[in-house]
């Protein structure tokens, strides 16, 4: 079987094939445009003209794409209407009334996703246990959809209060705006995202009606551009929570794409730590303009069920991921009190690094690596961009070093060490968070500059070792096809633990079972293929912040527990937060049902080329990586001609198409069967 | 008058700012591990917490940002706490707990511990944690009122003592609190969160000396204070020198009609500044007074605003900045005031001293914003018949909702709408939440049109919350300040003045009435609405400047009326 899979990136659309049975990998790169999928559909088409296959062959194809977050953060998405309780008219505008930045009295109003003029008060009321205190009349129904139609909307969102307990009046104006707007998605809070908190909830739902109709018109253009060159293949779209789900899952609810773009890469780095027999990984994507970390503790990404993306709070199932605006992109400088400073400004791909020699003359951290030998020493680099030394050099010279007494290495070796410093603190919050103890990790390293960093990173925090995979520039893509069909649901289930009723638990879990199981099914996901887990958001009465604990499945002999489930709550407690009162009560928040439908997969492919001894460099550099040495040669390996069991010692550069990676001086690297790379401190 | 320090270091530059990096990063994860075990929302949700590191001299070394109020009186806590228990007695894994407003600290409820952080024999740093806890005792609960007498009746009052002694805790001291506070669970769960924040602060700092060398990591802080030193002083040395005055009234409302004024003085001399508080009002009967270290930690935090509001922090910044408060002030009381509701006067303390700095630096400063700090505030028990127990028991409840107002507009942008200004953050309280843990149903919460002060840049809008009773009783306590022409937000070149705060009892009602400034004790019936209105924030510069896009912006929005 042949599985192709498409991850959209900044600069580039990454295309992978692989053949199941052989794990053969071939790889094409094209332009991103954004918005349009003509590039993808072209670069897919001579994809499979150089395998030698037809549009046919395909058995699946999995899409990784970035249309939602840039909707979102480039503030262009739909013109759209939010319908709430009246009286609640500026939930969106004041949020939770919190500044990001304290100090600060100049930073302009954080912007509304749904401007005041597009936000419609109706006039209903449910009460705190779902019973009705104002009803919604049908006249009033009429009004609204009135009004909101005269706006000519491209999505309406709905979010009244408590709906999570009582998701009647939303359903009821749905219905009617569904009528009389045909064409416009119509998005209930109670759908979205059935939890309480009226601020959350409803910005989660404005979200989904404000990237759905991008997301709606990309989908299309693309299954259209797929069908007319023959395509036949199942589609699945990459979720923000390492899931993949068909185009009309992904349009019930086009919040769950946010994180579609750097999901597949976490994906890929649990299944390579799993095929290595690595449990606990780091994962670490570095591309130009930013620096994406996520932590896989015991083999699997377990997703968090509220996150902010592009400063708005979203409450819908997502991976972990910890971002950070540090790139090669990122712009280094010397502020008043003669502090380096890098980033968080970028000079992305216009003017871009100096060392481009497009134009840029601010020193960034790709100009650092220029200066110091890193990049750019052995020729040119993918592309056949050839790296301006003397720019780079000048810039850094201008910027840093003069202002700061020093010499254009050691300010360019300076910026470096700040960047890692500042990737460093990302990892230590990330694992922290958890209480993890991140020196028996891996870190993993892939995007275009994750490999030239991350030996800074991982020597500062003593990690285990780092991981480079044989094509790092394209490993989120490979990650797609690694991917479950997934489907998550909640409900508010409130009662204390002790005085629960087992079978009211096992009918409302045994519904959220049965709708997901429709919508396995509705995917062609054979029953023996489906998946269900069920978890519990708990906590001490009278507290605020909730755990999730599993449950075993409803309606199986000796399925509930109360005891047994408060002393997991209580266990989970004392490892999340350090302490736990046993003999506190628990009461249940949530329930919540996670649905999996198996999917084929690829796996990665072992090599039976095993070698023996030190790898051939194909040539010299020089680097400077160290105040006292300075420059010092090293040896330059093609990543290509690296087989298994050969064995490489820092300091050293290992070449590839896609990316550099670099070897301190200490750290040993070797090729296993898998081709992966690994550092390791001597 | 001292030199401004030359760009020379100890160290280098690089290892420095790379050191400045790891700092803040352990203070981060002092934060983190503090809350993780906090017990309560008023930290869990309300970040009413604060985590640093000092020197073994007392200076911050660095900080994590979580309540800028809390984090300047760590000097003066520790000077006090270092008079009654001298330092060279401190020892490998103790806590010395205080919260003396007569000693450094800032008002009963916020708990500050200290611990030494020692490398061998050597004590290298402090680590600090400050937490408001949500009752220390005292005549109400929550400990703080603005009717109390003085400080006798705000809650128990900690001297310095060590919760900790050589890594053994002190229980007769937790003992000690759990007697003399309403919700032990809560405080001392919260003391336990506080005692894992500095522990997480000891491992942190004892691995940076590991990675540097004992005598490097104190390098280090040096050229890391010499940095923050060079930034303020380059920085004031580019002001005008000169004396720069501001006043600023905001109400008693407890005994007095007078209002509480605050006068400062800020002299401006080569690469240092003096601020002076002479002729502040005196001192006040009730609980509005300001304690001294939370007078000056509010002074540095203004000062940051708008001498250096993008850089990591560190009590070198404060180096250049002599601050004289006048004893028997509102803002440096004498014993035994009463100073639960100081952050009434604590944010007009900032407020002040950034209206007396605005024409020195007007790229970081606005007009007059919210410090009104409206409160509702209940507790009884919730009757409604879906909360009774099967025994038709009433379950009790405690409730608090602080809602936010308009900052001051300023060069570059209108006010920030909705927020809660100097020194806190504190966030809104959900209306579902809150009518799903007490009888209270917020009926509305919305920006209230024509609040923020017109300019060419507007001030940011207040906000109007009101709530209706569902129980058949409850007793409310109803605070704010800036309601009147006098205090409501200033405007600035030409800029008009933000709205005024206020509230309102069954708005619209035959039993409508207007609520005074500070309703203590107020019992309200079933149906009873309370309307409270923030302060909305002044306006930048002349209306009729403004740009006609912004104008029509504002019309079609209904931010204008």
């Amino acid at each position: 079987m042949k599985h192709l899979s498409a991850d959209v990136g900044g600069t580039f659309t990454d295309i992978v094939l692989i053949d199941t049975e052989t794990g053969a990998m071939s790889v094409e790169k094209v332009p991103s445009s954004a918005g349009k999928s003509t590039a993808i559909v072209a670069g897919i088409e001579h994809t499979l003209t150089e395998a030698g296959l037809a549009p046919g062959d395909v058995g699946l194809f999995v899409h990784g794409f970035t249309i939602a977050t840039n909707a979102l953060l480039t503030r262009s998405g739909a013109h759209t209407a939010l319908i709430v309780t009246a009286g609640l008219r500026d939930v969106l505008e004041i949020g939770d009334q919190r500044r990001a930045d304290i100090y600060s009295l100049t930073a302009p109003q954080r912007l509304a996703l749904v401007p005041r003029s597009q936000v419609f008060e109706v006039n209903e009321r449910t009460d705190a246990f779902g019973e009705t205190v104002t009803a919604l009349s049908d006249a009033e129904i009429a009004r609204v959809v009135a009004e909101v139609a005269a706006t000519n909307p491209e999505a309406v969102a709905i979010s009244l209060m408590f709906a999570h307990h009582a998701p009647g009046h939303e359903q009821a104006m749905k219905s009617a705006l569904t009528a009389a707007l045909p064409g416009v998605p119509v998005y209930c809070s109670s759908d979205i995202n059935r939890q309480i908190e009226e601020y959350p909830r409803t910005n989660t739902t404005a979200i989904a009606a404000y990237v759905g109709p991008a997301v709606g018109a990309y989908i299309n253009d693309l299954e259209r551009g797929l069908g007319d060159i023959g395509f036949t293949a199942p589609r699945l779209y990459m979720q923000s929570d390492g899931g993949v789900g068909t185009a009309s899952a992904i349009l019930d609810n086009p919040a769950k794409v946010l994180l579609s773009g750097p999901a597949g890469g976490v994906i890929g780095a649990a299944e390579l730590g799993r095929a290595m027999g690595r449990g606990d990984i780091v994962t670490f994507d570095m591309g130009g303009t930013s620096a994406d970390f996520s932590l896989i503790e015991g083999e699997t990404p377990r997703p968090v069920p509220a996150r902010e993306v592009a400063g708005e709070p979203l409450r819908v199932p997502s991976l972990d991921i910890e971002t950070i605006s540090s790139g090669g992109g990122s712009i280094a400088a010397v502020d008043v009190g003669g502090a380096l400073t890098v980033g968080p400004q970028s000079a992305g791909a216009v003017p871009g690094p100096a060392s481009y020699g497009k134009g840029g003359t601010l020193p960034t951290l790709t100009d650092a690596t220029v200066v110091l030998g890193i990049i750019g020493s052995s020729g040119a680099l993918a592309g056949g961009l050839e790296m301006d030394v003397a720019a780079a050099r000048t810039a850094v010279e201008t910027h840093v070093a003069g202002p700061l007494g020093l010499t254009v290495e050691q300010a360019a070796l300076g910026i470096v060490e700040l960047s890692a410093a500042q990737m460093v603190e990302a990892v230590k919050s990330l694992s922290l968070a958890r209480g993890c103890d991140v020196r028996d990790f891996s870190l993993m390293a892939f995007g275009g500059a994750g490999p030239v960093m991350a030996p800074f990173i991982a020597r500062a925090l003593g990690m285990r070792d780092i991981i480079v995979p044989p094509r790092p520039g394209v490993f989120a893509a490979n990650g797609l096809l690694m991917c479950d069909v997934s489907y998550t649901g909640a409900r508010p289930f409130a009662a204390p633990v002790a005085d629960v009723s087992p079978d009211s638990i096992a009918t409302a879990l045994g519904e959220m079972r049965d709708e997901l199981a429709q919508s396995l099914t509705r995917d062609h996901i054979a029953p023996g293929d489906q998946r269900f887990a069920f978890t519990a958001d708990m906590r001490c009465i009278g507290q605020f912040h909730e755990l999730s604990v599993d449950l075993n499945a409803p309606g199986t002999p000796d399925w509930w527990d109360g005891a047994a489930i408060a002393a997991a709550f209580h266990a989970a407690h004392k490892r999340v937060y350090g302490h736990a009162d046993p003999s506190a009560e628990v009461e249940i928040v949530n329930l919540r049902c996670t649905a999996t439908g198996v999917m084929p997969k690829a796996g990665f492919a072992r090599r039976d080329d095993t070698t023996q001894g030190p790898a051939q460099p194909i040539g010299e550099g020089r680097m400077y990586l160290d105040h006292d040495s300075g420059f010092e040669t090293c040896a330059i390996y093609d990543r290509a001609a690296l087989c298994p069991g050969h064995r490489l010692s820092g300091p050293a550069i290992v070449m590839q198409s896609d990316t550099t990676t670099l070897i301190l001086p200490g750290q040993t690297g070797t090729v296993c069967d898998l081709g992966v790379l690994t550092l390791t401190m001597e | 008058m001292t030199h401004a320090p030359t760009a020379q270091t100890r160290t280098d530059p690089i290892s420095r700012d790379v050191f400045r990096h790891q700092l803040s990063g352990v203070a981060d994860e002092m934060s983190t591990a503090l809350r993780l075990s906090s017990y309560s929302s008023i930290i869990w949700n309300m970040y009413d917490y604060t985590c640093a590191l000092l020197t073994p001299k007392g200076e911050i070394i660095a900080q994590a940002e979580t309540i800028a109020a809390q984090l300047g009186i760590l000097p003066m806590a520790f000077a006090a706490v270092t008079r009654t228990i001298p330092i060279e007695s401190w020892e490998d894994g103790d806590a010395i707990l205080t919260n003396d407003p007569y000693s450094g600290c800032t008002h009963t409820p916020d708990m500050v511990l200290f611990s030494p952080v020692f490398h061998g024999e050597t004590l290298v740093a402090v680590a600090a944690t400050v937490a408001h806890h949500v009752d220390i005792g005292g005549k109400v609960p929550c400990s703080t009122a603005p009717d109390n007498l003085d400080i006798f009746s705000e809650g128990i009052r900690i001297t310095p003592m060590r919760l900790f002694d050589r890594g053994v805790a002190n229980t007769i001291v937790y003992q000690f609190i759990a007697a003399n506070v309403r919700d032990p669970r809560s405080c001392l769960g919260d003391l336990r969160a506080q005692v894992a924040g500095c522990r997480t602060g000891e491992t942190g700092v004892r691995a940076l000396i590991d990675q540097h060398g004992l005598e490097r990591f104190g390098d280090l802080i040096e050229d890391s204070f010499d940095y923050t030193e060079r930034y303020a002083r380059n920085t004031i040395s580019g002001l005008p020198d000169g004396t720069y005055r501001a006043s600023l009234p905001t109400e008693d409302g407890i005994v007095s009609q007078e209002p509480i004024t605050l006068k400062v003085a800020i002299t401006v001399a080569g690469d240092e500044i003096t601020v002076d508080f002479d002729g502040t009002s005196e001192q006040r009967d009730f609980g509005l007074n300001c304690p001294h270290a939370s007078a000056v930690s509010m002074v540095n935090y203004a000062m940051k605003c708008v001498l250096a509001p993008a850089i990591k922090p560190n009590d070198g910044l404060n180096r250049p900045i002599r601050i004289n408060v006048p004893e028997g002030t509102v803002l440096n009381p004498r014993f035994p005031g009463a100073v639960s509701s100081r952050h009434f006067t604590q944010q007009a303390v900032a407020e002040v001293v950034l209206k007396a700095m605005l024409p020195l630096m007007p790229e970081h400063a606005a007009a007059g914003g919210q410090i009104s700090f409206p409160s509702l505030r209940a507790g009884g028990l919730d009757d409604r018949a879906a909360r009774r127990a099967a025994d038709g028991s009433a379950p009790y409840y405690i409730v608090q909702d602080i809602v936010g107002g308009g900052m001051g507009a300023c060069a570059s942008a209108d006010g920030k709408n909705a927020v809660d200004t100097h020194g806190g953050n504190c966030p809104l309280l959900s209306a579902e939440v809150m009518e799903t843990v007490s009888p209270f149903r917020v009926l509305r919460t919305d920006l209230v049109p024509n609040s923020g002060g017109a300019g060419q840049q507007r001030g940011g809008l207040a906000v109007r919350r009101s709530y209706e009773l569902l129980a058949q009783k409850a007793v409310v306590g109803c605070y704010f300040q800036q309601a009147n022409d006098d205090t409501r937000p200033w405007g600035i070149f030409g800029g008009e003045e933000g709205a005024a705060a206020g509230a309102v009892l069954n708005p619209g009602r035959g039993d409508e009435r207007v609520l005074p400034v500070k309703s203590i004790g107020l019992t309200i019936r079933k149906g009873d609405v309370i309307e409270m209105q923030s302060a909305g924030g002044g306006g930048w510069g002349d209306s009729a400047e403004r740009d006609p896009a912004l104008v029509a912006r504002d019309l079609a929005e209904g931010y204008v009326r």
